[in-house]
């Protein structure tokens, strides 16, 4: 089990910039979430943040346990056991997410060869098996083939495999679908989809596909965690004036949407709720910021559901 | 690929003969009587007046008198045929004065490139892996001092102290002209030192800035994080993802270098006497004898010209990217 509590990420600078502001959340053995939210909003910080990927101006408070030991107080040669052996990071599938001048077939297999002592021969073997299982087409030719060749949706399931490869049990993926036309993106959803044992956190800003691969959604604005809860609660009962006009902004919803400008930046000030500047809900109250409310097991940041 | 190669090749081969007949042409229509500018000013007047005879033989051995593009099939000849014509300062063929030179020029230019290329690539990838580090912080200022200060600055004050002052080492010259065998060869590395150690200086300090970027961008590529997240040691992120793909733009550098292993410093070769291609065509230039300087000229442009092919050839085989490219085109 992962588990985030009150996760927040500041880049040290010359002026400081908060990131991720106190996001909290389980990852049940086996579960799937999906985090959600525009450009900007600290979604793919937060999936760095808990392979420690950061940069060293980067400061992470809060605690993100797995399975009770806590990631950030790990040492250097305990995060390396844990990076690629226990929790993969699947990275968006663009022309740099692979090295150039390697073969893809010794990429995917490479954490093999490095938590399991499998043979460089051996993980490039597996590996050819690991792209069958994703259903790649002609895979002995593509293991052999550099990155360049491989289209961005045939890189993006490359990656998966390669995260998958040594047997990793939670599987991080940074919008796997960016770029992607929608047959892709269905092959892409498919290849999620045939993770079954894995616990999964995917990064989107689609919400549909975030709709088809999980179960929990976490929806964040401006650095905010702004609501939480399963996929039927966020997409059918959403709470949140963020989230619903997401959702009507969604293709299969007439792509309903408002022009009220663009979340605040990381260097604004803003005092109280973050979206109360582009919400048509917004409150009196909104000047300060929500408490988050839970309504039933959901969770929202909104003075409307605040006791 | 192979297409590929003798295609570029061929293109080599026709910039090398574009460069050659260049070259011809600069001196037929350079102002004045082209034999001023084959003989030398000062032997072409003494010659017009005590002998225009001889200066009427040495127009018919240039072929002066045949129309141009007879003219340009001779001179052809004498390239292939290797025959450069006789240099007006010695009156010895231009070729042995080059051959010679060449000779004490690869003595400075071949342990430039393998020492300057090492030291440069090592230094370079220490302070790119972590930049802002003690390392880099002391290196770089130093580095970027030893790139920009003309040549000749470092050089004279190298000679004023380690060879003037303290007389550890020789003002000037190769050698000391009369030892033999291991003595001599002892005797060269002597005077070569100080020239030697400023080259590698400048070399390790180019190839030094040239790898420390190639690491420092390299480092911060996607690719690099998705090392990192397999969980791979910091130096097996470093050597086998990081330092593979910051070696292409160096070794492409390098090839170029290797170019230009023939022509010398001519700074360095000019302050400490070294009879080398850069002293040769320095003074070539300045005594005007054009056949030498010709030759000089044709020597570097040619190295240049196999330095790029070997760069292209070379880069195919490393990065697949480039090999698919060309494969494609």
């Amino acid at each position: 089990m992962l588990e985030l509590k009150n996760v927040s990420v500041e880049f040290i600078s010359a002026s400081s910039v908060r990131a991720v502001d106190g996001v909290s959340m389980v990852l049940r053995d086996g579960s799937r979430t999906a985090i959600v939210g525009e450009t900007g909003s600290g979604k793919s910080i937060l999936m760095l943040s808990i392979m420690r990927l950061l940069a060293s101006n980067a400061a992470i408070s809060g605690e993100i346990l797995l399975d009770g030991e806590d990631i950030l107080k790990a040492d250097r040669k305990r995060l390396q056991q844990i990076r690629g052996g226990i929790i993969s990071y699947v990275p968006q599938g663009g022309g740099a997410s692979m090295n150039p001048l390697l073969k893809v077939g010794f990429q995917v297999g490479e954490p093999l060869m490095e938590h399991r002592g499998v043979s460089r021969r051996e993980a490039e073997k597996k590996s050819i098996g690991l792209l069958k299982f994703f259903n790649l087409g002609d895979e002995e030719r593509l293991a052999k083939s550099y990155p360049h060749t491989f289209s961005g949706g045939m890189r993006q399931r490359a990656m998966v495999a390669m995260g998958i490869s040594a047997g990793a049990r939670i599987i991080l993926a940074d919008e796997p679908t960016k770029g992607l036309d929608e047959k892709r993106v269905a092959l892409v959803t498919d290849t999620f989809n045939r993770l079954k044992d894995e616990t999964l956190l995917v990064v989107t800003h689609d919400m549909t596909f975030a709709q088809k691969v999980a179960q929990d959604i976490c929806v964040m604005y401006a650095s905010q965690q702004v609501e939480y809860g399963t996929a039927s609660q966020i997409i059918g009962d959403p709470l949140h004036p963020y989230t619903r006009d997401m959702i009507s902004a969604m293709p299969e919803n007439g792509m309903k949407y408002d022009d009220r400008g663009f979340a605040p930046s990381h260097e604004e000030d803003v005092k109280g709720c973050r979206y109360s500047q582009r919400c048509h809900e917004c409150m009196e109250k909104c000047s300060e910021m929500p408490p988050v409310a839970d309504v039933n097991g959901h969770k929202v940041r909104c003075w409307k559901y605040a006791v | 690929m192979l297409k590929r190669i003798i295609k570029k090749s061929l293109i080599a081969v026709l910039t090398v003969f574009a460069i050659v007949t260049v070259s011809f042409l600069m001196v037929r229509f350079m102002p004045g009587d082209t034999l001023i500018h084959l003989v030398g000013a000062d032997r072409y007047y003494e010659l017009l007046e005590d002998s225009p005879k001889q200066l009427e033989h040495i127009a018919e051995l240039y072929g002066l008198n045949d129309p141009l593009w007879k003219q340009y099939l001779k001179y052809l000849k004498s390239i292939v045929t290797l025959d450069f014509g006789i240099a007006y300062s010695n009156h010895l063929p231009v070729l042995d004065n080059v051959l010679s030179c060449a000779r004490w020029t690869l003595i400075l230019s071949v342990p430039t490139f393998i020492i300057g290329g090492f030291l440069g690539a090592v230094a370079g990838v220490l302070a790119g892996w972590k930049p802002g580090g003690a390392f880099d912080r002391i290196m770089t200022p130093v580095m970027i001092f030893v790139n920009t200060v003309p040549t000749y600055c470092i050089g004279i004050i190298f000679l004023v102290v380690f060879a003037f002052k303290n007389g550890w080492f020789p003002v000037n010259g190769m050698t000391n002209g009369t030892s033999t065998g291991i003595a001599r060869i002892l005797d060269i590395m002597w005077h070569a030192a100080l020239p030697l150690c400023l080259l590698v200086m400048f070399r390790t300090a180019g190839n030094f800035l040239l790898m420390k970027s190639n690491v420092s961008q390299v480092r911060s590529e996607e690719y690099v994080t998705t090392a990192y997240s397999k969980g791979l040691t910091e130096k097996k992120v470093l050597f086998r993802h990081v330092m593979k793909n910051a070696m292409v733009p160096y070794v492409t550098s390098l090839c170029m270098q290797l170019g230009s292993l023939l022509s010398g410093s001519m700074m360095l070769e000019v302050i400490f006497g070294w009879k080398g291609m850069g002293n040769l065509f320095y003074s070539a230039v300045n005594s005007r004898d054009y056949p030498t300087a010709q030759l000089c000229f044709m020597i570097s442009a040619v190295c240049i010209v196999a330095g790029t092919l070997l760069s292209d050839i070379v880069i195919s085989f490393i990065d697949p990217r480039v090999k698919d490219a060309i494969d494609e085109y």
